[in-house]
This record gives structure tokens, C-alpha cells and sequence, in this order.
């Protein structure tokens, strides 16, 4: 008997990814992999996912019936949220603290340019509304809204128009009580107006960081309730019936129902995923360490994963806006196919940050792009073969890209009918050199050493520049998947069902006799709602573990450290244990413990993992030759390079390359730089490394 | 430039990522909250003549003009392996400039020969002196500031000096937690090292050694591109700190821009002498980083690919009289030289934006000083002393846009506390953190509102202290006819009956009960606040940001029934012309007052002849001329400058013969002042 299928969904601002898989026969090995691109329609974005979600069926000739789950990652809210275009959220705080969005932490978004445009706060002004609601930190309601003016404020978010309200008491994180029972109230006055209390949603220390994070949720809850809607309506008429997950931002899914209620926690779903499929890819490939990049249109994110996980944050952006909920740790290093290159008033060539993005895009897409991109420099090398741009089906004008770059090298003073090959080649040199700068440097801020890392390149453009940059940052192997232009959507399928639980709540180990006992109480209230939480999320889930980890710090200073915590630890362990692991992990970290002082626990962390069933990378067929079609010549660090040419497809499982090489496929190209071999795995991975 | 273009951009690249490396390095192994959460460091490389070619963009605004020289040199003849060590001000030339700043120098050897230096600097908590953190804007002499250790080799050939430790950890209250952000430099400046041999392998020696040298004039060039948008001219102009801390006496900074063809030079002739606290500024008659950060902040926002190299100052020249706030001489105490540093930055704003008004801003609220509670902690039965939060202001608005509201844009990058942190570590409850109305300089722009911030103490017993605030005598002034912020104030129970006017305070103790308000001024207006749109005025009044009194009185805005009236604003409006003069300042009612008296010339004359007073007696006698001048001067609830001045005439003619005996007294005894010390 065969396996159901299972289909992951990326909805990008350009492309939609959809990737189907599945089909192997129980506990046996097999199964395919079927992959399908569309340009995203952003007015009307269900109807796109339905449309690709049919065209991929057809492709791989599966009945809607036998799909058993549907994972779907998206940046629509992402981008509602940078656009500014979610809905009118009403702020309802505690008196004294209505500036609360306007005042932030306080700090400049830059500070060597003090013509930095204002950021608008999420919530204008005139949607905030204070209230007397307060409790003290020790719980004591310090100020509790009579009925009546619960009313009259109920009154005032109906007349300015509040579609979403979010409620924010200070310390409701510690003693939620008085904030839950203000938003049960509003609810009851304002019946079909969604009401989040802080507390309910994410109860961590520090209003501001909290207010963020509901207010984030509240501005994008009306748009995403509207656009799960009308999936299920459209998936329901296309004969899906299959449970629909949801990619998260801490890299696992949600069911709808929980992604209806919390969107925040769906936000950077995207990219995250893209590096769950690399941690995956991690174990199949043998490679611990891997540094993953997605370079595509506009940038280049980078992640890092040791040990088949990856690294998470609690201190990402959106915007401006801090984002205090755990996210895989993705960070924008620069450069994308779309940035521009340039020269300044002072003849010295510059790459980016600004981008050409999708629309115009670079010169070579014909689109009204004047000025020169990454991508231009592609085509102009001979990396890109402009006929074969997304498999054929976007040639591109590989004329008009030299056109541009010709002007560059005008500027550069390069002479000769090689000028604008060698602004090409340059151009890429700078790009690179900055991107390998930048992994170097992340590298610096968490200890790392980039060579001990692999370097696992997707999105359309990463396995282009992979082994360029590689060389530069002192990576020596790299290992390109099977279908990187899809590898979000991939990642989104094999993604675990996984949700984070906080409680902030300061205990002192080594001043506190009771401290223990409240961190055990504590981690058994966690326990049970996230037990709870998983048991609701349908049947694609059979039994959870959870991970409770705890934010520590040295009493009187301001940087925590987040402590993971067996279990056998938090249920028997003592003070000192638990406080051994903390001063453990400092000096791991930064080469000193003060085993002396007392330590704070201020934020205790529970994660709960259900693993789905697993996914692997259906086995390709072996073959040793790997037949060249066709050779030809690249432009590369100054000189020329006769490469010859595959397709990916030809590729089987123990191929041998030598670089100079390009392998084209569909959805993206790779450069095997001269030097360099590579040899392709049983699911059809490239590992390249330098020869020798 | 040497160096091909295309590789000059990927060693701009590398050098700076090198930098950066540096700060990460040091923030990730530093110890103590200076290094992590205050990010008070800085590193960089150093080229061979002492100057910075690549430093990081990432780590707060860092202070790129140094001369590493005299450090380098002070520490004789170089190994491979050795590193510097030095915290003296005056000894390294004002490459240090108070001395909790532990600073390193290494030399960066290849092939035998030293090829760059790598440096940096961590405020460390204590380096011993009269008080704990050893910085208090009461000390008086840089001995009371700590232990001065001059340009020393703390590594010789890669061991370390195990007697200059010894002599360290005997002298300092935080041995080792110094040491450990010690631990945190080497690391650092290691690091450093081991990307410029890599870039050397890469690239080979000479053109590394050429990149040095290019990538200054390759910032020098963008810099100059930058100024020459600045017309050719002669620009004056000074603003004020409210006093020294040991005096009431106002401190005044002036400065003379003269900008000639994308140059720029800096003279601060005519600024007060060194005072008897800690405001001192070492700057070593050096062109220095603290006189001439506006022209880096002015170069950098108008091309931002500048590489942050000592290249950006190359046009630039300055001139402090020897003996001058800016330019003490030793042993001046200079613990807290950021505060004049602040107010001199401000000063080179107004000079330039004569030149270029649109360009600049108007000033931020101008202070940057922790409000710090001591209490009894029941928890540990001991004295707690922490930050409740910081005083932030708001940014001055400029041309086309509003002011930060509670954000400073200027120098200072300090950062709020949450009030749930707060109540959570001492016996307090905020009641309110929100922006502070009406205190922003109206304009057609207006300024950022500065910061009102209220507390309440749950416990007797407890003090709060506010060391250092500034703007009560003076205004955060308006610029191209927009209207000056408001003054600073404190307030004891505010809205109470016991309400009152805590003024400029040092230390208040408070009983259980009490509420502390902190009213801090926001930045300066931009523009005639009669040609604000009057629906930008509006929202601000529904805000709560602008009263609708203001609105009235300072927009001519009329608002009635929650909208605007357009018949009453047009009257309003009508009543005055509109200014339109891009170089009227208004500096306030107290400001005004101040300069007619204290004039600009007769402070040129004052401050030559007090310059040519002993040092000695230079205090003394400079308050003696204030108090004979302003006679109320030391009346604590006389805050504001124009509660001083009576009667101006009056006080001009008082100051004139002030100003005359000073003159008959250097006469008559011509070989004393040190007016010879400077040409020594």
C-alpha cells in the first residue's frame, strides 16, 4: 500500500513554489518528488496557490484525494507588515504608557545618518487608548476600570473604527488575570472584533517587546482569517480535503486553526523553512555544520546549523519592530541577483544595497531595467545561459545586459572588446568579497569558524555564486540540493509541528529557597497548555516532546543567556544543578563563570516538538558517466574557462565532475568553479569540494 | 589612488569586515555591561603614521580622528608580539580621553617589519580614584580620576607584564572583572591580526600598504565632495552648558567655521576656559574626534558608501586655545567629557547650518544622564544602586521633517529601561513613560518631544540622583524661525499639593510615597511654526503631543470641537508675517537675555584675559567676575538664565569693568599669566 502525499506551498512576492511528496510504499524506500513554479498573484494570492496546487497535480498525475496534508509557508503578512497595509489595530494600555509603540527602546536606526526617515509607530496615535488597568510587579492590582468605563471605552474603539484590539497591561506577563478579564469584557461590547490580551498571547517581560509582538499579531489577524477562508474554500473545490499546516518562523508548522489565531507566529515562515530543508539535508549528507544561503531576487539570507538544527533568535526585526518570539536565525548578508551595480563619483565600483528587485528587474529581463545587476553579470560571464533562464520558458537579452555593463567599464577606464566581460567579472569579485566578509563576521559573533562549515546554497541564484563565495570565505565544501529553486517549499513538508511556550517569571537560585519548586510549577503549567495545544491540533500528530529550556543571567547584569534544561534536570535536579548548567554554558561561551554568584532565571522557555512523519529524498538512479552536452566559455576571476556543460537531470546518483563546469536545470544554475570536483549522492545532492 | 578601483572596493571591504570582526570578537568575550550592553568600545586599524584607515559602521558612532602616534611612540622601540597599554589623556596625546578607557595598541608585524597597528578600547568599570566607577563630575584633578598608566608594554614579545598587573589589580576597585574584559581586547586585537595577514596573503604586502594610504583619500575625496555643498564663508556661533557642576557659572562654547571650497576649519577661540570639574575635553591642541564629529555625521548621511577612515577629516582643521574647556591643560580632571562634548557638537552645528540650513539639524533636548535610584534591597539586605531608566531626549526637527520623537539623534545612543525591568529590581512603580507635551520647539517642523518619566518609591529610605542634567538655564534653540524645546525639570510630587521644582538636582532623598517626575526638552523646531500645516497640528493636539494652547499661541492654529478653524487660524495667522529667514535662530527668552550681557565680544575679551590668568587662581577669578555681574548667580532656584539678568545694561557696564581690571592686572604683572606658558 502506498504512502498518501503530502504538498508544501511557498508563497514568495515573485514566485509561488509548490512541491509535492511522497508515494513510496509503507516503511519501504522510494517515493517521488515533483516540483512546480508559478508567478505569485499578489491581488488574489488563494487563488494562485489553487491554481499552481492543480497544474502540480496534473504534473505529477495525483488524485486531490490521496493528498494527506497540505504545508503552506507565506510572506503575505510578512509584507502587509512592511507595506503598512494590515488593519486598523486599537492599542488599549495602562495608563501612562499610551507612547509606549512611539518610544520603543529608544535607540536610532542609524546612527552615522541623522536624515533618517521617521518610522510611522504600527499603531497611529489616535488608536491608542490608555486605561486604568494595572497590576505591580508583585500582582496587586494597582488600577482596575470600573463597568462603566469599560463601557464608554468599548464606545470610543467603535467610533474610531478598530478592527482588531489588542490589550496591554504592565506586568500582566507575571499576573495576567486583570488583562484577560479587560479583553474578555471588550470582547463581550464588540462582538466579531478580534481581542488579544498580551499576556494570552505571549507572556514575556518587557512591554514594549510584548506590546510588539500582539500588535504585529492584531495587524495582520483580519487579512490572514480572510486568506485561510478562502483557501480552504478553493482547496475544498479543488477535492483537497487533507488537513492545511502552516509553516512557522521557529522553522515547524501549526495547524490553521492555530495559525488563524497567532499569524505572528508565522511571519519569517518562509525563509525559516528554507532552513529546515537544509538541516535535512544536513543528515543525509553527512555534513554537521552547514552554513545555508538563499540568494535570491533582491538578497542574500544566511543561516547556520549545527547538528540538524538550527540556530534560533530571539532578537530579530521586522522593520524597524524588534520580534521577541524564537525564529530561526536568517539574517540578510547583502547582495542579491537584483543588486545594482554602480559606479561612484569617485570611479569605485560599487554593488548594491540598492536593488532592482522583480520589477524592473535587470536589464537582461527586458523589462525596463536600465541599470545593471548580479544577474546581468551572470549572463555576461557565461554563467547564465540567457536561452535557458527558467528552463526556456523567460529567455532573457543577454545583448542588452552587455550594453549596461559596457558603460560600467566606459567609467572603469577598461578598454577593448572584453571590457564589459571584465566590469562583469569584477563586479561579481566586489559582491563576493562583501558577502564573504559578512559570513565571516557572523561567524566572529557566535565563535564560529567558517571552515568547519558546509555551504549549502539554494534560492535561484545561491548555487550560481556558491563556490565563488565559498573560495572567498574559506568554505572548501559546498553541497547544492537536487531542486534549490524549491527548497523552501521542501523544507516546509519534512517541518515538524512545533510551538514555542514563554513565561517570564524571576527566580534566584542560590538566594530564593523556593526557587526550584516554582521553576518545576512553572514548567508543569507550560507542560500541560502545550499538551493541551498539541492534542487540538488534529490528527496529523501522534505524540509530542517538549524542551524546556530558561533565560539566566548573573543578578545586576543585563545580558541573559537561554539555558537549555533536561528534563531529569528541571523534575529532580537542584538548585545548584540547574544553576551548574548556566554557569557552564557562560563559561563555554565566554571563558569565565562566577560559580559564587547567585543567578537569576527571569524567562522560562518551553518548546513543544511533534515530529511529523518523516520525508526523505526519494533515491535517484545510479550511473557513473556523466555526459557533458555541450561546452562553453565562462568569464571567471580574469580569465576564461572552457566549461562543459550538464543538465541536472542527467546527473545520476555516484556522477563525477570536474570543474570548469556548469549544470543548468530548471530552476537555477551551477557553477563548479576550475579546481573544484563534485560528485552527486543517492537522492541526488551535488557535494563539490576543491580538488586535492 | 594607487590602487585599481575594483581592488581598492574589495580592500575597503575586508578592511572594514577585519574592524568589525574586532568589535564582535570583543563584544561576545567582554565581561562587564560596559562592553555588552553599553557597547562603550571602540576598535580599528591603525596606518603607520598613527591614523585610522578601516574601522567598524555597526558598533554605536564611533570616534574615527585620533593620533595614535604619541601612544605608539611613547612606548619606544616595537617587537613582534608586544602590546601597549595606556589610559593617560594626556600621555597619549587625547587618543584616550578619561581614564576608565583602557586602550591597546599592537603592532601588526610581516615578514619582520611592522606593516599596520591594530587598536582598541573598552570603558572599563573602575580604575580606582576618589569614587567607584572613578568618574564624578566633582573631581577637580585627573589624580582623582585614578591610576594613569602611560603608553606601557602590557605583552612583551607575547608575555604578558606581570608587574604592571600587579601594579593594576593593587590600584582598582573591579581587578577582575577588568581583567577579564582585558582577556576580551586581546582577543580582539587578534583577531585584527590574523584577517590583515590573511589580506596581505591575498593581496601581497605593498598593495595592502598602498590601500592604507588610498582608502583615506579615497574617504578624503568623498568628504571633500560632501563639504564643498557648504558655501564658502565665515560662520560663528555658541551655545551653552547650564554650569560646571562645582560652579553655577554657565559654560560657553564657541566656534568660528570658515569653510573655503569643500574645506573646513574649526576655531573654538572664544570658548570658556578649563573648569575645576570634569567637563574638561583633552583634545591636546590636536584636531580632535569630539571637536569634529558633526562634519563626520554631516559626511556620512549625505554619502553614506563613505569608508570610516581619518580620510573623512582631511579638510578639515581646528584651533583650540591652549587653557580652554576644549584644550586643558594637565592635570585637568576629564571624567565626564562627553557631556562638553555634546554641547560642542551642538555649537558646530549652528556654525554650519549657517552655510547649509537645510541640511542641518536643529539641537536634540541636550542631555544624556541615567536617573539612578539607591535603596535598601530587602532581597539581598543590601545597598541597591541602579539605573531606573535614562534621560532621553528628542531629536531636533530639520528641513522637510519632524524631529525623533524620544530618540536622540545627535551623539548620545543611550537606551530606555522597561518599566517591568524596573519595578522587577527595586521598591518602585513607574507611572508614567510617555512623551512630554508641549516640550518639543515648534516649527513648521517641530522637534521631537523629549521624555516624561514618573516614578513612585514603594519604600522609604531611597535617593534618586541625576548627576549631570542639563538644559534648565539654557533651550535646545529653533532653527530658520522654528521655536526653541523646552527647559529641563524635575518635580517632587507632581500634581499634588506638595508639589515643586526639585530644579538641577544631585542627590534627593525621598520618602515612601513620593513621586519623582522627570521632564526632559525635546529637540528644536525647524521653520516658522505659522506655516506648519494646520492638519499636522491637529493631530499632534489629538495626540497630546501639542496643547491646544500651544497650537494657538505658537502655530496660530485655532482648534475647536476636535477640528480646525479655518476662519480663526486664518486670523490668527494674519496677525504676524510669516518668517521665511533660513539663519534665524531662536535661542529663548533666557538665552536672549544672557547675551546681552555677556556679549560676544566682551566674552572674546573675557575669556583672552582669563586665559592669560594663572591657572592657579583662573576659577577663582572667573566666578568672582560672575558674581560681581550676576549677583544672584548662586541662587539654586534661579535656574533659568533670564531670572539672572535684571538689569542688562546695568550688568554689561559691571562686566566691562570686570573685563578692564582683568586688563590692568595682566599689565601690570605681564610676565604671570599663560599667555608666555603657550609659547613655551
Amino acid at each position: 500500500m502506498e504512502n498518501g502525499y503530502r504538498i508544501g506551498v511557498d508563497v514568495g512576492g515573485t514566485f509561488t513554489d509548490f512541491v509535492l511528496a511522497g508515494g513510496a510504499r509503507k516503511n519501504g524506500p522510494g517515493g517521488r518528488l515533483v516540483f512546480h513554479k508559478e508567478a505569485s498573484t499578489s491581488h488574489e494570492p488563494a487563488r494562485g496557490v489553487a491554481e499552481g496546487l492543480a497544474t502540480l497535480l496534473r504534473k505529477a498525475e495525483v488524485a486531490p484525494a490521496s493528498i494527506e496534508l497540505v504545508v503552506h509557508g507565506t510572506t503575505l503578512a510578512l509584507n502587509a507588515i512592511l507595506q503598512r497595509k494590515g488593519a486598523r489595530v486599537a492599542l488599549v494600555i495602562s495608563r501612562g504608557f499610551g507612547d509606549t509603540m512611539v518610544l520603543g527602546r529608544g535607540g536610532l536606526p542609524n546612527s552615522y545618518n541623522y536624515k533618517h526617515p521617521k518610522q510611522e509607530p504600527l499603531v497611529p496615535s489616535d488608536m491608542v487608548f490608555e486605561v486604568a488597568a494595572r497590576v505591580g510587579a508583585d500582582g496587586r492590582a494597582l488600577a482596575r476600570p470600573s463597568e462603566e468605563e469599560v463601557r464608554e471605552l468599548a464606545a470610543a474603539l467603535e467610533i474610531a473604527r478598530a478592527e482588531s484590539i489588542v490589550v496591554v497591561v504592565v506586568n500582566a506577563y507575571a499576573h495576567p488575570l486583570l488583562e484577560a478579564e479587560l479583553a474578555q469584557a471588550l470582547a463581550e461590547h464588540l462582538p466579531g472584533i478580534p481581542v488579544t490580551a498580551s499576556a494570552a498571547l505571549w507572556p514575556e517581560i518587557r512591554e514594549y517587546e510584548r506590546a510588539t509582538v500582539c500588535v504585529l499579531n492584531g495587524f495582520v489577524h483580519p487579512m490572514m482569517e480572510r486568506y485561510y477562508a478562502d483557501l480552504a474554500v478553493r482547496l475544498a473545490d479543488l477535492g483537497v480535503a487533507a488537513p492545511v499546516h502552516i509553516a512557522t518562523s521557529n522553522g515547524g508548522t501549526v495547524s490553521i486553526a492555530t495559525a488563524r489565531r497567532r499569524p505572528v507566529d508565522t511571519l519569517l515562515s518562509g525563509p525559516a523553512s528554507g532552513v529546515v530543508a537544509a538541516s535535512r539535508i544536513s543528515r543525509t549528507a553527512g555534513e554537521p555544520r552547514i552554513i545555508s544561503l538563499d540568494m535570491g531576487g533582491t538578497s542574500s539570507d544566511l543561516a547556520v546549523t549545527r547538528d540538524g538544527t538550527p540556530e534560533y533568535t530571539t532578537e530579530t526585526r521586522i522593520g524597524h519592530l524588534p520580534l521577541v518570539v524564537p525564529v530561526v536565525n536568517v539574517r540578510a548578508i547583502g547582495a542579491g541577483g537584483g543588486s545594482i551595480v554602480w559606479i561612484d563619483d569617485q570611479g569605485v565600483l560599487k554593488v548594491g544595497p540598492e536593488s532592482a528587485g522583480a520589477e524592473p528587474g535587470p536589464v537582461c529581463y527586458g523589462r525596463g531595467g536600465a541599470r545593471p545587476t548580479i544577474t546581468d553579470c551572470y549572463v555576461v560571464c557565461g554563467l547564465l545561459d540567457p536561452a535557458h533562464f527558467l528552463g526556456g520558458r523567460m529567455p532573457l537579452d543577454g545583448a542588452a545586459a552587455e550594453g549596461a555593463l559596457s558603460d560600467i567599464a566606459g567609467r572603469l577606464r577598461l578598454r577593448g572588446p572584453e571590457a564589459a566581460v571584465r566590469a562583469a567579472d569584477a563586479a561579481l569579485s566586489v559582491a563576493t568579497a562583501h558577502m564573504a566578509t559578512e559570513i565571516s563576521k557572523n561567524m566572529a559573533e557566535n565563535g564560529f569558524d567558517a571552515r568547519d562549515f558546509a555551504l549549502v546554497p539554494f534560492g535561484g541564484a545561491g548555487p550560481t555564486h556558491a563556490m565563488l563565495l565559498a573560495a572567498d570565505a574559506g568554505i572548501s565544501r559546498v553541497v547544492v540540493p537536487l531542486a534549490p529553486g524549491t527548497f523552501c517549499a521542501f523544507g516546509a513538508i519534512t517541518a515538524d509541528l512545533r510551538r514555542d511556550f514563554v513565561r517570564s517569571h524571576r527566580l534566584t537560585l542560590g538566594l530564593d529557597p523556593a526557587a526550584v519548586e516554582s521553576l518545576r510549577s512553572i514548567v508543569r503549567e507550560l507542560q500541560d497548555e502545550a499538551a493541551r495545544w498539541v492534542e487540538s491540533e488534529g490528527e496529523v500528530v501522534r505524540s509530542a516532546i517538549f524542551e524546556v529550556s530558561a533565560d539566566m543571567q548573573y543578578p545586576r547584569t543585563a545580558f541573559e543567556l537561554n539555558t537549555s534544561i533536561p528534563a531529569g534536570t528541571w523534575r529532580d535536579g537542584s538548585a545548584e544543578d540547574i544553576a551548574g548548567l548556566f554557569h557552564d554554558r557562560h563559561e563555554r561561551l565566554y571563558g569565565f563563570r562566577d560559580a559564587t554568584s547567585p543567578v537569576d532565571i527571569t524567562t522560562v522557555r518551553l518548546r513543544a516538538v511533534a515530529p511529523s512523519p518523516r520525508i526523505d529524498f526519494p533515491e535517484i538512479a545510479r550511473a557513473r558517466a556523466a555526459q557533458a552536452f555541450g561546452e562553453r566559455r565562462v568569464f571567471v576571476k580574469g580569465t576564461w574557462h572552457d566549461a562543459a556543460l550538464f543538465r541536472r537531470e542527467d546527473l545520476r546518483a555516484g556522477a563525477r565532475l570536474a570543474g570548469p563546469a556548469v549544470i543548468e536545470q530548471e530552476d537555477s544554475t551551477v557553477w563548479l568553479a576550475p579546481g573544484w570536483q563534485a560528485t552527486v549522492d543517492s537522492v541526488g545532492s551535488l557535494h563539490a569540494g576543491e580538488a586535492g | 589612488m594607487q590602487i585599481e578601483p575594483v581592488v581598492l572596493e574589495i580592500l575597503n571591504t575586508r578592511a572594514a569586515a577585519a574592524s568589525e570582526e574586532m568589535a564582535l570578537t570583543l563584544k561576545r568575550t567582554g565581561r562587564s555591561l560596559y562592553v555588552k550592553e553599553a557597547i562603550d568600545f571602540a576598535v580599528g586599524l591603525v596606518d603607520l603614521e598613527g591614523k585610522f584607515f578601516a574601522t567598524p559602521r555597526n558598533f554605536g558612532s564611533a570616534l574615527i580622528d585620533y593620533d595614535c602616534m604619541p601612544t605608539i611612540a611613547g612606548a619606544g622601540e616595537l617587537e613582534e608580539g608586544d602590546v601597549i597599554l595606556t589610559n593617560h589623556p594626556y600621555f597619549s596625546g587625547g587618543l584616550v580621553n578619561h581614564t576608565p578607557d583602557l586602550t591597546f595598541i599592537k603592532p601588526y608585524f610581516h615578514a619582520g617589519r611592522i606593516v599596520c597597528y591594530g587598536y582598541d578600547f573598552i570603558h572599563s568599570t573602575d580604575v580606582g580614584g576618589k569614587v567607584p566607577s572613578s568618574i564624578s563630575p566633582t573631581n577637580s584633578e585627573i589624580f582623582q580620576e585614578g591610576l594613569l598608566i602611560p603608553p606601557l608594554k602590557i605583552r612583551k614579545r607575547g608575555r604578558i607584564n606581570d608587574d604592571l598587573i600587579a601594579l593594576y589589580r593593587a590600584n582598582v576597585r573591579t581587578p577582575d572583572l577588568n581583567l577579564q574584559d582585558m582577556s576580551a581586547m586581546f582577543a580582539a586585537i587578534e583577531t585584527g591580526e590574523r584577517r590583515v595577514a590573511e589580506i596581505i596573503a591575498d593581496f601581497g604586502v605593498e598593495t595592502f600598504l598602498k590601500a592604507q594610504r588610498d582608502l583615506q583619500e579615497y574617504a578624503a575625496r568623498k568628504s571633500r565632495a560632501v563639504l564643498r555643498r557648504i558655501p564658502d564663508g565665515e560662520y560663528d556661533f555658541w551655545d551653552f552648558m547650564d554650569d560646571d557642576a562645582v560652579t553655577p557659572i554657565p559654560v560657553r562654547l564657541r566656534v568660528r567655521a570658515t569653510v573655503r571650497d569643500g574645506t573646513v576649519h574649526l576655531d573654538y577661540t572664544g570658548t570658556d576656559p578649563q573648569v575645576l570639574s570634569a567637563y574638561n575635553v583633552p583634545t591636546l591642541s590636536t584636531r580632535h574626534p569630539w571637536l569634529t564629529t558633526r562634519i563626520m555625521h554631516y559626511v556620512t548621511t549625505h554619502d553614506p558608501t563613505t569608508p570610516l577612515n581619518a580620510g573623512i577629516f582631511e579638510p578639515v582643521t581646528t584651533h583650540v586655545p591652549v587653557g580652554a574647556i576644549l584644550n586643558p591643560e594637565f592635570p585637568a580632571a576629564t571624567g565626564v567629557r562627553a557631556a562638553t562634548a555634546y554641547r560642542c557638537n551642538d555649537a558646530a552645528t549652528g556654525a554650519l547650518s549657517h552655510g547649509v540650513p537645510k541640511d542641518m539639524p536643529a539641537p536634540s533636548g541636550g542631555a544624556m544622564v541615567p536617573v539612578v535610584l539607591a535603596e535598601f534591597d530587602r532581597r539581598t539586605n543590601r545597598r541597591n544602586v541602579l539605573v531606573l531608566n535614562s534621560i532621553i531626549v528628542g531629536s531636533g526637527a530639520r528641513y522637510g521633517s519632524d524631529g525623533y520623537d524620544g530618540v536622540d539623534g545627535s551623539i548620545s545612543t543611550i537606551r530606555n529601561t522597561p518599566a517591568e525591568k524596573s519595578e522587577l529590581e527595586a521598591g518602585v512603580e513607574i507611572l508614567e513613560y510617555r512623551l512630554n507635551s508641549d516640550s518639543a520647539g515648534p516649527g513648521r517642523w517641530r522637534g521631537g518631544l523629549g521624555l516624561l518619566f514618573t516614578f513612585r518609591v514603594t519604600q522609604g529610605g531611597s535617593a534618586v540622583l541625576g548627576r549631570g542634567l542639563e538644559r534648565f538655564r539654557f533651550r535646545p534653540w529653533g532653527m530658520a524661525g522654528g521655536r526653541p524645546g523646552a527647559n529641563m525639570r524635575v518635580v517632587l510630587n507632581r500634581g499634588t499639593e506638595r508639589e515643586r521644582d526639585l530644579g538641577k538636582i544631585d542627590m534627593v532623598q525621598l520618602d515612601e510615597g513620593d513621586t519623582v517626575t522627570f521632564m526632559t526638552p525635546g529637540g528644536g523646531g525647524y521653520g516658522d511654526p505659522f506655516l506648519r500645516d494646520p492638519a499636522a497640528v491637529l493631530r499632534d493636539v489629538r495626540a497630546g503631543h501639542v496643547s491646544a494652547e500651544s497650537a494657538e499661541r505658537d502655530y496660530g492654529v485655532a482648534i475647536r470641537d476636535g477640528a480646525v478653524d479655518g476662519d480663526a487660524t486664518a486670523a490668527l495667522r494674519g496677525r504676524r508675517p510669516t518668517e521665511s529667514n533660513e539663519l534665524s535662530f531662536d535661542f529663548g527668552p533666557e538665552r536672549a537675555a544672557w547675551d546681552e550681557v555677556f556679549t560676544d565680544e566682551r566674552m572674546f575679551a573675557l575669556n583672552r584675559l582669563l586665559l592669560d590668568t594663572p591657572a592657579s587662581v583662573r576659577q577663582a577669578v572667573r566666578r568672582e567676575v560672575y558674581c560681581r555681574v550676576v549677583p544672584n548667580l548662586e541662587e539654586p532656584e534661579k535656574l533659568a538664565a533670564n531670572e539672572l539678568i535684571t538689569d542688562a545694561a546695568r550688568q554689561g557696564a559691571l562686566l566691562d569693568r570686570e573685563i578692564a581690571r582683568l586688563d590692568e592686572a595682566r599689565d601690570a604683572d605681564p610676565g604671570s599669566g599663560r599667555g608666555s606658558a603657550s609659547q613655551r
